[in-house]
């Protein structure tokens, strides 16, 4: 059975776009790849996927993607690099999940996109790549429902 | 309360019901039925295959088809290439007449179009007699009073 987090007071989200999942702030891997997020249990739908900045972003792009890394089989990229340099506190990255680039928006607001997330992720993680050392820290927020029965996103420890 | 009946209850209200299919063999220069849809009309909101034996590397040619009770087959899904897909490989139908083909870590996004299914079938057909198994799954919503979606 699961036992994560309960959503609690979240009833209308959850309702209209799925059972939350949030991954505390944290600094930019450093040219390397840091799972965010642990899928288990089962297969799962992503309704909404975004990172947030939490301390500006260096003034070099650190060429952020978004991966998953699945338990069996191969990689798939969700969202590929888009320039972030200089990204401000309250910046967002958004996911669309059909592998094209992150979307970056100043702090006001994300943006409707073309494509709405709506991706069926495999048990594994879900990965944040870099592939240049820069400073910044984001914290990151999805939202899903299960397709398997006992189907879980967590966040992992920041 | 948070069990997993309760969170399966928040997928149904969004996605609708669910009918999963069991692993089969892929059809071999023939169709098969995946899913008999009875009572009326559904409006499909998510339908996928999952590889579940890895697929020959020479491409079986599938496609998904809509085949009515009255009336004419229609393509849900189009061919694509699915050569060598490997174990947790997906194949989406996305309602627009075409198939979309995933490694096994995710199922893209897709401009996302539910799409509306008469009385009859749902079949899975194969140009070609090729190794391979999957599974399928099913969400759906009633259009008619008593529309329903079953496994075949």
């Amino acid at each position: 059975m699961y036992s994560g987090p309960t959503p609690g007071a979240s009833v209308i989200t959850d309702i209209g776009k799925g059972f939350r999942a949030t991954r505390a702030t944290d600094t930019l891997p450093q040219t390397a790849e840091e799972a965010i997020f642990t899928v288990s249990g089962g297969r799962v739908f992503i309704t909404r996927f975004f990172g947030e900045v939490t301390d500006t972003i260096s003034a070099t792009d650190p060429q952020l993607s978004i991966t998953t890394a699945p338990t069996t089989g191969t990689a798939v990229v969700l969202a590929s690099t888009v320039d972030s340099k200089s990204a401000e506190i309250g910046g967002f990255l958004s996911v669309e999940g059909d592998g094209s680039a992150l979307v970056l928006s100043l702090a006001g607001a994300i943006l409707g996109t073309a494509v709405p997330c709506n991706c069926i992720v495999a048990v594994g993680s879900i990965v944040l790549k870099s592939l240049a050392s820069q400073t910044g820290s984001m914290k990151w927020f999805l939202t899903y429902f299960p397709l398997d029965l006992g189907a879980a996103v967590v966040g992992t420890s920041a | 309360m948070n069990d997993d009946a309760s969170r399966d209850m928040l997928t149904t209200m969004y996605l609708g019901y669910h009918v999963a299919r069991a692993t089969a063999a892929l059809p071999q220069s023939t169709n098969h039925a995946l899913f008999t849809v009875a009572g009326g009309r559904v409006e499909v909101t998510l339908l996928f295959g999952e590889v579940t034996t890895a697929i020959q590397n020479s491409d079986p040619v599938l496609s998904v088809n809509s085949t009515p009770t009255p009336g004419t087959v229609l393509a849900l899904g189009a061919t694509v290439d699915t050569t060598s897909l490997e174990i947790g490989g997906f194949l989406r139908v996305v309602g627009a007449g075409n198939l979309v083909k995933s490694l096994a870590g995710a199922a893209l996004s897709t401009t996302y179009c539910s799409f509306v299914v008469p009385i009859g079938t749902i079949r899975l057909a194969g140009g070609a007699s090729k190794q391979g198994n999957m599974k399928w799954d099913v969400f759906y919503k009633p259009l008619d009073e008593g529309a329903t979606v079953t496994a075949a």
